[in-house]
């Protein structure tokens, strides 16, 4: 499959002094979806950011590597170019304009395109997503945790972009709606023809949809591959799936409560899971 | 009976100069919704404003000095973003805040240069015989001013709503990365808002400038505006219209009815009295934003 999107090794550094990224390389398949996995503060999040080049209110830059979007460096862009050029992050924690309406949030998202009539692309959010379409006249600030990340991922969508890069749709959501979320993000892919980049710590629902995916650990790629190829790897299944020996993930945390009880408050080696049902706790 | 009509006079006068100071004011809200910047320049560019077209006005004529006047606003919009927003990105609102403070000191300088200290006088050629409704005597001059002030926050209000740049605007002030992360150009965002805040400046300093004369103690009115910011909330337009007229009226009464028993002085310190208690009983002003937060 060919890339759309290449990150080759890049370094990210904050205020001069912070260290971040230490080399990230990835590939975001053509009409695809690729994973970042990973827990908090491994620098997924910055990856993102460093692709859409909104590091600078941050303090951040890129001292080292190149970003490659159809075969052209992005380095240096303004972020508006990159969202012109068909890149269009959806950051974490949905960022909806609180104040402004469903409506004029959609608006928002078609900013940078050049075109007069957005009315048509409206109606596709909306039949997507109907729930946005009941509460247009809404202020965003109101809706729910799943419509708010409906209607950031709608958001995306007015901008007709190529690549959408989102940064843990899943973060408080209930798992029916990420599994509703996931699966939206699915049929996009394959009706929009558009190709995502998931930055996630949900690795068992993100992996349920993706093609291929990073494992990420303190600023580095520590494991990469093709889904199911990775899946049977150890670290990820101990460290981001939560499967022990056995593989039904349910089990295994219950495995992990068992051990807790029978070990007291600080016994048991295995870590809690991450991702699974096991994080509701 | 003549209570009654006297308190009516004072509360249309109060209201018709509040709508003044409404104008003032919400050249701050403008850049302060898009930047979160209190711009301590606001005062300056009033006082520039009005030197500019009071200076242009005997060589070239009222409207092409007003028309130089609108460049020349537009102009320190550009200035402004370039020289203090643009290095600035990221930094301490502090620091962009004294950099405001630099802006208004070369403001108030170069006028100085260019004009002269010395005080102007602007007639915009509004009758002074007052207009008499049922006994109630209200003045023209402030009557015309008002109207004006209406007729700016109303294309204002269109400008926000219904124009693209409007859109991006407020979405800027509500959350200035996410709207970078699509595409709404922050730069042109910011200098649009600047150029706004100098035209709202431009429009407060002919008013006060022909009702008072234009000189260098105007960028005070900078002052009057602070309460009005305080008792509306500092990030409403809605706010500063209202906060305007409540101040207005505040003064008017205030000095017609408590001035007169202890010897007038009541009118200037009003507002800060009624800024006072909103501070007290209602800190985020009447139309503050409030974080939406869901439960």
């Amino acid at each position: 499959m060919t890339s759309i999107l290449e990150v080759k090794d890049i370094e990210v550094v904050y205020n001069r002094a912070i260290h971040v990224l230490k080399g990230v390389s990835l590939n975001v398949p053509e009409k695809g979806i690729a994973a970042l996995l990973g827990g908090n503060g491994v620098g997924k999040s910055t990856t993102l950011k460093a692709i859409s080049n909104l590091l600078k209110a941050e303090r951040g830059a890129i001292t080292h590597g190149d970003i490659r979007y159809k075969g052209e460096s992005l380095l240096g862009w303004d972020p508006a170019d990159i969202v012109r050029s068909g890149i269009f992050q959806v950051m974490e924690g949905r960022r909806l304009f609180q104040h402004l309406t469903v409506e004029e949030n959609l608006r928002a998202g078609a900013y940078s395109r050049r075109v007069g009539d957005i009315k048509p692309d409206l109606e596709r959010v909306y039949n997507y997503f109907p729930r946005l379409g009941e509460r247009r006249a809404q202020k965003a600030g109101y809706l729910s945790g799943g419509e708010q990340q409906m209607a950031a991922i709608g958001r995306a969508l007015m901008a007709r972009p190529k690549v959408i890069l989102l940064d843990e749709p899943s973060m408080g959501l209930a798992p029916i709606l990420v599994t509703e979320i996931f699966e939206i993000l699915r049929v996009l892919c394959e009706e929009e023809n558009v190709s995502m980049l998931l930055a996630e710590q949900n690795a068992h629902m993100a992996l349920s949809i993706v093609s291929e995916a990073y494992v990420m650990e303190s600023g580095r790629i520590i494991s990469q591959g093709a889904t199911n190829e990775l899946t049977k790897t150890d670290i990820v299944r101990k460290s981001y799936l939560g499967m022990t020996e056995e593989d039904n993930a349910h089990r295994a945390y219950r495995q992990i409560l068992l051990q807790k009880r029978a070990a007291g408050p600080r016994g048991g080696t295995l870590r809690p899971t991450l991702g699974t049902k096991g994080r509701t706790t | 009976m003549n209570e009654l009509i006297y308190a009516i006079e004072l509360t249309i006068t109060g209201l018709l100069i509040g709508s003044m100071y409404s104008l003032v004011a919400l050249g701050f809200v403008l850049i302060f919704k898009a930047s979160s910047v209190f711009n301590f320049a606001q005062g300056a560019m009033t006082l520039f404003a009005a030197l500019s077209v009071v200076g242009l006005f005997p060589i070239v004529g009222f409207w092409p000095a007003l028309a130089l006047t609108i460049v020349a606003m537009c102009g320190v919009a550009v200035f402004a973003e370039r020289v203090i927003f643009r290095p600035l990105i990221g930094g301490a609102p502090l620091v962009i805040f004294m950099a405001t403070l630099g802006l208004a000191f070369m403001l108030e300088g170069s006028a100085q240069i260019i004009w002269g200290t010395q005080p102007y006088g602007l007639d915009l050629g509004i009758p002074i015989e007052p207009i008499i409704i049922g006994g109630v005597y209200i003045s023209r001059f402030d009557l015309v001013a008002a109207g004006v002030a209406g007729l700016l926050v109303l294309l204002l209000v269109l400008f926000f709503q219904k124009t693209k740049i409007g859109l991006g605007l407020r979405a800027v002030a509500d959350d200035h990365v996410a709207a970078q992360s699509m595409g709404i150009q922050l730069r042109r965002v910011w200098a649009v808002a600047w150029a706004l805040a100098g035209l709202v400046a431009l429009a407060a300093g002919m008013l006060w400038g022909a009702r008072i004369g234009v000189h260098f103690a105007m960028s005070l009115i900078a002052l009057k505006a602070l309460p009005v910011l305080i008792i509306g909330g500092i990030e409403s337009v809605p706010g500063a219209i209202v906060g305007g007229l409540i101040v207005g009226v505040a003064e008017a009464l205030g000095e017609g009815f408590v001035g007169s028993m202890i010897g007038g002085g009541v009118q200037d310190i009003m507002a800060y009295l009624v800024a006072l208690l909103f501070l007290l009983f209602r800190p985020y002003g009447l139309f503050g934003e409030k974080k939406i937060e869901r439960v």
